[in-house]
């Protein structure tokens, strides 16, 4: 550990993304705390097709895109996580397709599981997310990047691949549904 | 859905994710070995060759395109034989009736009137009813025709001649050389012979024009 501040002193002058570049293990550390806990919370919000799916393994996978990738990158810090989250939504769109096609249904009657002692906090992420994925795709990804997560305007519609007037139009819509739901927002 | 407090706000507090140091090192490890995939001025450089080619391609056929068009618009010059202007059933002028009828144009005015070759309009007049000047005339013309198509019957006549009796070679070479001799010169007589000539001088002369 001492080795990786020695050298993140000795590359302050740069950027973390671009001590990320040269391979600096504290400048990846740093990204990862930056970024990590909002990536599984909004790929968590996001409905995948498979109550199975990992969404940790999904996250994990993005990063290794990610630091495969890194010489491709062009961006600043902040540019970072839009580039990150487009990682991962495209590795959640390719899991959900994946689960369309090898779609399969039990029919036997699943074990019960036990509550775990948080479950208020569980019962309530699980509202959020049911309630996105009533919403329309688009709306309900614009709110889970905007809302649930807390990007940006121009970093969701950078992560969703759409224009920036798109994105306020659909989340503004999303919303004026969830109110009618009752949500606060 | 759910009661109340489950929907009191959208926003969520992401989850501790423990930050792991040999996580760090890989991570690390794969960014120092990341390579750009293409550049772009790389990925840039087969566009010239194909354009190239494609304008190449388009411009050769578009010329060529027009080429066939022009070529197809542009009307051709018709050269027609003389054998086909000569008409079928026309009556020649000095074979027609003298008298108060109105004689049929022959081929030779109409050659005169559209203002083709006298040689032309000789090659149309039909050779039965033309004058034996005219036949003097083409002899020298359709010379070899002529030789060919009289051998023929001199070689009939020979055999025929020579075939029942079973005469020796020298009567057969010498009305050979006789009938050649006549052919050279012109000088045999007989009416079905010259007329034979004159039929083939005139088959000739039409061949000729």
């Amino acid at each position: 550990m001492s080795t990786l501040r020695s050298s993140s002193e000795a590359t302050t002058h740069l950027s973390v993304v671009e001590r990320a570049r040269t391979g600096d293990a504290a400048a990846w550390h740093e990204l990862y705390d930056q970024h990590a806990g909002r990536l599984l919370l909004w790929l968590r919000q996001l409905p995948s097709g498979d109550p199975s799916a990992d969404h940790e393994d999904l996250a994990m996978e993005a990063w290794a895109v990610a630091a495969s990738r890194i010489a491709d990158f062009s961006g600043d810090d902040e540019a970072f996580g839009g580039w990150l989250f487009t990682i991962a939504r495209h590795h959640l769109l390719n899991a959900r397709r994946k689960v369309a096609r090898r779609a399969t249904y039990g029919t036997a009657d699943l074990p019960e599981v036990p509550v775990p002692a948080e479950t208020s906090t569980v019962e309530h992420h699980d509202a959020v997310r049911r309630a996105l994925a009533a919403l329309p795709r688009r709306e309900g990804e614009v709110i889970a990047c905007m809302d649930v997560v807390g990007l940006d305007l121009a970093t969701t519609a950078q992560v969703l691949g759409i224009k920036r007037p798109a994105a306020r139009m659909a989340r503004s819509r999303g919303l004026a549904r969830l109110r009618k739901e009752g949500w606060e927002v | 859905m759910t009661d109340g407090p489950a929907r009191g706000r959208l926003r969520l507090d992401p989850p501790s994710v423990v930050s792991d140091a040999s996580l760090a090192a890989r991570l690390a490890d794969l960014a120092r070995a990341s390579k750009p995939s293409a550049s772009p001025v790389a990925r840039r450089r087969w566009h010239l060759p194909v354009a190239g080619a494609a304008i190449v391609l388009a411009t050769g056929g578009a010329t060529f395109a027009a080429g066939q068009v022009r070529q197809h618009d542009e009307p051709r010059p018709t050269i027609v034989p003389a054998e086909h202007l000569a008409p079928t059933t026309t009556a020649p002028a000095s074979a027609a009736p003298v008298g108060g009828e109105q004689k049929a144009p022959t081929p030779a005015a109409s050659a005169e009137r559209d203002g083709d070759a006298p040689r032309q309009a000789e090659a149309l007049t039909p050779p039965t009813a033309s004058p034996r000047s005219d036949e003097k005339e083409d002899h020298g013309r359709s010379e070899h025709s002529e030789h060919d198509e009289t051998g023929e019957q001199a070689s009939h006549e020979t055999s025929r001649s020579s075939g029942p009796s079973g005469d020796d070679s020298g009567k057969d070479s010498e009305s050979a050389s006789v009938d050649d001799s006549d052919n050279r010169t012109g000088t045999r007589d007989g009416d079905g012979s010259s007329e034979g000539v004159s039929s083939v001088d005139g088959q000739a002369g039409e061949h000729s024009g």
